[in-house]
């Protein structure tokens, strides 16, 4: 069990783009066996004809028009940026 | 003296607002050392600025309705040009570019954003031990916790350290902290309130919500809340509504109230039982006809509002990659995967993590049926079954929390028993009807709230239920033990 939480947390680490700090593993890997047991129990449910709800609302969504307007103001944005060229935020190599 | 009065005064003579912000200044310097509710609390005199544009607007014919009063905001609103960190060190020195709607229709109305206050990291926690920065205590018992994940909201009204306060509830996290605070906490209809602005956790399951002294605060706050925002694709078309109409000590009509069996039973503590039934005992004597119901699915609730909150979750917190905001790596020679989970390893603190991985998972492939499919099942059985005992009730009330504030460090230790603290609260948000917690009783000095639950939009009956309960009961304007000496 130990092994394949291991496993399991290397694979989901990677999907999720964050890294399990040394010190923090063991904490981890025993809090996500103890939720996992807990998520489990639904299981015990015979669901086969449920209908699944993702949102309670029961009016559609409102969506805008699809038409430009203007965003937020370019300098106050930058604000927030660490590095940036020439009005352009500068991100990481993509390859 | 609530928010309603003080600012009938205001509008009278708008001088009194100088004196009311010096005496909140002068109480926050005294206690905001020991109870810590904000992140960022304002300079008095930037806020002495802010009071004279009121003031002279009054008298110029301004009836703003929240004229003058001091309104703190949970750190997940964003407000334009003031840090809003969500108690993370991700966004330790994020300064939003605009103002969410929330924060316009308050200052449109006169409020005076006083600061921003502590909470769980990204709202994930029920205590306000998990925010980045330090723990905010509870103002009853500095020993114990105020509840979370608003917990700094639910501290500042309670401490009288601000009249009103915004929060924000995913799973009960404006009605857990109003419970042990002894507040009243609102979250209303999905789709009532604007969300446009609150950074999100769990985009189907949360709405702003006000915390409050009084039930007539309640219904003043969520009047200028509420309504449509055309920039929320989620916002409901409903017109706004007064709610201040809806303070009346006797019943507006016949209240049917039905109690849950399941939320009554052993795991409730037997202090919160005997004030539960209290509550009850005093709206039966009203004239409320009150009812047992058994709702058996309720049990699996919890787990599927785990499942579904953290999934949504991972979703939202995708966007945190410390490029265009938040916690940033030197990029150079990096590639893109590489800086990124550099920033989110670093900026986000353990229990975010054990919440977006856990969402990572139950939406990955080969688990997505197994989890987040039949939860979103079970929540489907959850909403016919509340909406066919609310077709013959007004009302549901229930426990808020099934057991007293607990001490600090007591539950943030285990995960299960931090998430029980959700138990009574979390079902609300997943079929997005709106609740109310308001005070039962002081128990060892220490207050307990119940919830009330209604149908879709019916929050004036709420309103209503909460003021007669409040009338008989005389449980509002409290004063926790750490602000007496002051007052």
């Amino acid at each position: 069990m130990r092994n394949e939480l291991t496993t399991w947390l290397e694979r989901i680490s990677r999907l999720a783009l964050i890294k399990v700090r040394d010190d923090e593993r063991e904490i981890v890997i025993r809090d996500m066996g103890k939720i996992i047991e807990f998520f489990n129990s639904i299981n015990e449910l015979d669901l086969s004809n449920v209908e699944p709800l993702f949102m309670v609302l029961n009016e559609k969504p409102v969506l805008r028009e699809d038409v430009a307007r203007g965003g937020l103001d370019v300098n106050e944005v930058l604000l927030n940026v660490k590095e940036s060229e020439n009005g352009f935020i500068k991100g990481p190599k993509t390859a | 003296m609530d928010g309603l009065e003080l600012v009938k005064l205001f509008h009278a003579d708008p001088s009194l607002i100088y004196e009311y912000v010096i005496e909140t200044y002068e109480l926050i310097r005294k206690v905001e050392d020991s109870i810590k509710s904000y992140i960022t609390l304002k300079p008095l005199d930037e806020v002495l600025k802010e009071c004279k544009i009121v003031s002279d607007k009054i008298k110029d014919g301004f009836k703003g309705r929240l004229a003058g009063l001091l309104i703190a905001v949970k750190d997940v609103i964003s407000t334009k040009g003031l840090l809003t960190t969500c108690g993370s060190k991700m966004l330790s020195n994020y300064i939003p570019p605009y103002d969410a709607t929330v924060i316009e229709r308050v200052s449109a109305e006169g409020g005076i954003i006083i600061g921003k206050t502590n909470m769980d990291e990204f709202a994930m926690g029920s205590t306000t031990e998990n925010s980045a920065f330090f723990i905010t205590r509870n103002p009853w018992d500095l020993s114990r916790v105020p509840g979370g994940s608003s917990g700094g909201s639910a501290t500042a009204v309670s401490a009288y350290e601000a009249t009103i306060s915004l929060g924000s509830d995913t799973g009960g996290s404006v009605r857990l902290p109003a419970s042990y605070t002894g507040t009243v906490g609102v979250k209303p209809t999905y789709g009532l309130v604007s969300r446009y602005g609150l950074i999100s956790y769990g985009t189907s399951l949360e709405q702003v919500g006000p915390i409050v002294r009084d039930v007539s605060d309640a219904a003043l706050i969520l009047s200028v809340l509420s309504g449509h925002d055309p920039r929320d694709s989620t916002s409901l078309k409903v017109e706004a509504v007064d709610y201040t109409t809806f303070l009346k000590p006797i019943p507006l009509k016949k209240y049917r109230v039905a109690i849950i069996k399941e939320c009554i039973n052993e795991g409730v503590d037997s202090s919160v039982l005997s004030s539960f039934n209290k509550s009850i005992y005093r709206l039966e004597n009203e004239g409320f006809e009150v009812s047992e119901v058994s709702i058996p699915i309720i049990r699996y609730a919890l787990p599927t509002y785990y499942i579904i909150a953290m999934a949504e979750a991972s979703s939202n917190l995708s966007r945190y990659d410390g490029i265009r905001y938040g916690y940033h790596v030197d990029v150079e020679n990096k590639l893109w995967d590489e800086a990124y989970t550099e920033s989110r390893s670093y900026g986000f603190g353990l229990e975010v993590k054990k919440r977006i991985l856990l969402g990572t998972f139950v939406l990955s492939a080969g688990y997505y049926d197994q989890y987040y499919l039949k939860a979103s099942k079970v929540r489907k059985l959850l909403y016919d079954e509340f909406s066919r005992i609310l077709s013959h009730y007004d009302v549901v009330i229930t426990p808020t929390a099934p057991s007293l504030p607990p001490r600090i460090g007591e539950a943030i230790s285990d995960p299960m028993k931090l998430y029980l603290s959700d138990i009574y609260t979390a079902t609300v948000n997943l079929i997005g009807l709106p609740a109310m917690s308001i005070p039962a009783d002081i128990v060892n000095d220490l207050p307990v709230g119940i919830q009330l639950i209604g149908p879709r939009l019916s929050e004036g009956s709420l309103i209503n239920i909460a003021y007669i309960h409040e009338v008989k009961s005389g449980l509002k304007n409290l004063i926790p033990t750490a602000v007496r000496p002051y007052v």
